[in-house]
């Protein structure tokens, strides 16, 4: 199977766009902050928040592959890199409308970067002083991509090296590849 | 033609009516989370056994098939035998779609694959009140599939 180019990913999450419902823009960006600060009233420490965030992004990720899958007909990718544009030119095109560009693709070390340049869940967001050092505010991202790549068996971890709403230049996902789980036969009985 | 249908008035098995007999679906951990029947001809003795059979099976031609192929990523899809003809479609994410119909039925690959992405992914994936891996009881799924078989071409023909 050929690798994609970036600029077929491109088209095909152009076309898997059209074909999804559309919601308000700030009707998704206020019911994400209120999950947030909902979750911040819940919990006690910034790190749970975190936690919770992760958490519900991977349980989003285990159903939102089956979905991804059946709207954009791809297969399977031929390495991590042709991944990491697959879940930036066409999972986030779908599912956020902006798409995200591989940066710092390493095969030796088996991982990449999501650059995120447009972010809708942050759209008119600044964190107050007592959370900016702390809160990782899109963490539930990191839990889509954990779930929905291990649910195609691939194990990965995800975190953000690069956070605009703390002060960095730009937002930037590090998503690494710890292993291609194998089929377990299930045991009889 | 005609002694088709002669054939096809005698025999109480009706070897060359082109039926669609039943559907699975399993889940990556080999249970059955949906099971439904149509046109049955004699019923199973015992369902989860032959369910178990069948992935077992599944698990063992699939893996065969990827270590005995020659081009990457290629798919088992169905076997037929003189009376029936199994067909087969199983996503990235591990779900296995199989439907049994009579041996003249044509591939039915796209039909599973609507009955993955359409239905599956529509009325259960999304449904925040299903628990994946469960066993599938969503009203939404059972009805729609149950219209699009029924008004299948290959479904009955009389």
């Amino acid at each position: 199977m050929a690798t994609k180019k970036p600029t077929d990913l491109q088209r095909i999450g152009d076309q898997a766009f059209l074909k999804v419902e559309k919601i308000n823009a700030e009707l998704f960006t206020l019911t994400y902050g209120a999950i947030v600060g909902q979750l911040l009233k819940d919990f006690e420490s910034v790190v749970e928040v975190n936690n919770q965030l992760e958490k519900m992004g991977y349980n989003i990720g285990l159903r939102i592959i089956d979905d991804f899958l059946a709207k954009s007909s791809l297969g399977r990718c031929s390495d991590l890199k042709e991944t990491g544009d697959v879940i930036g030119k066409v999972g986030f095109k779908m599912f956020l409308g902006v798409t995200a560009s591989v940066s710092k693709y390493d095969q030796k070390k088996q991982e990449f970067n999501l650059l995120i340049e447009d972010n809708p869940l942050t759209d008119f967001v600044e964190l107050p002083e007592e959370y900016k050092e702390s809160l990782l505010y899109c963490n539930i991202l990191c839990g889509v991509i954990r779930g929905a790549l291990e649910a195609i068996q691939m194990k990965v971890e995800c975190e953000f090296v690069k956070d605009a709403l703390r002060g960095d230049d730009a937002t930037e996902i590090r998503v690494k590849l710890i292993e291609i789980m194998k089929d377990d036969i299930p045991a009889d009985g | 033609l005609s002694r088709t249908i002669q054939e096809h008035k005698i025999c109480t098995i009706l070897y060359f009516a082109l039926m669609i007999f039943n559907l699975y679906v399993f889940n990556k951990k080999g249970q059955c989370i949906y099971y439904r029947e149509w046109n049955r001809q004699q019923p199973a003795e015992n369902l989860a056994e032959e369910q178990q059979l069948i992935f077992g099976f599944l698990s063992a031609i699939t893996t065969f098939v990827s270590k005995t192929s020659q081009e990457v990523n290629d798919k088992f899809q169905c076997y037929s035998t003189s009376s029936y003809k199994m067909h087969y479609f199983e996503s990235a994410t591990g779900l296995r779609f199989l439907i049994n119909t009579d041996p003249r039925t044509p591939s039915l690959q796209r039909d599973l694959r609507k009955i993955y992405s359409e239905y599956y992914v529509e009325f259960v994936s999304k449904n925040p009140m299903y628990k994946l891996g469960d066993t599938i009881s969503c009203a939404h799924f059972i009805g729609i599939v149950d219209k699009f078989i029924t008004g299948h071409a290959n479904f009955k023909s009389e």
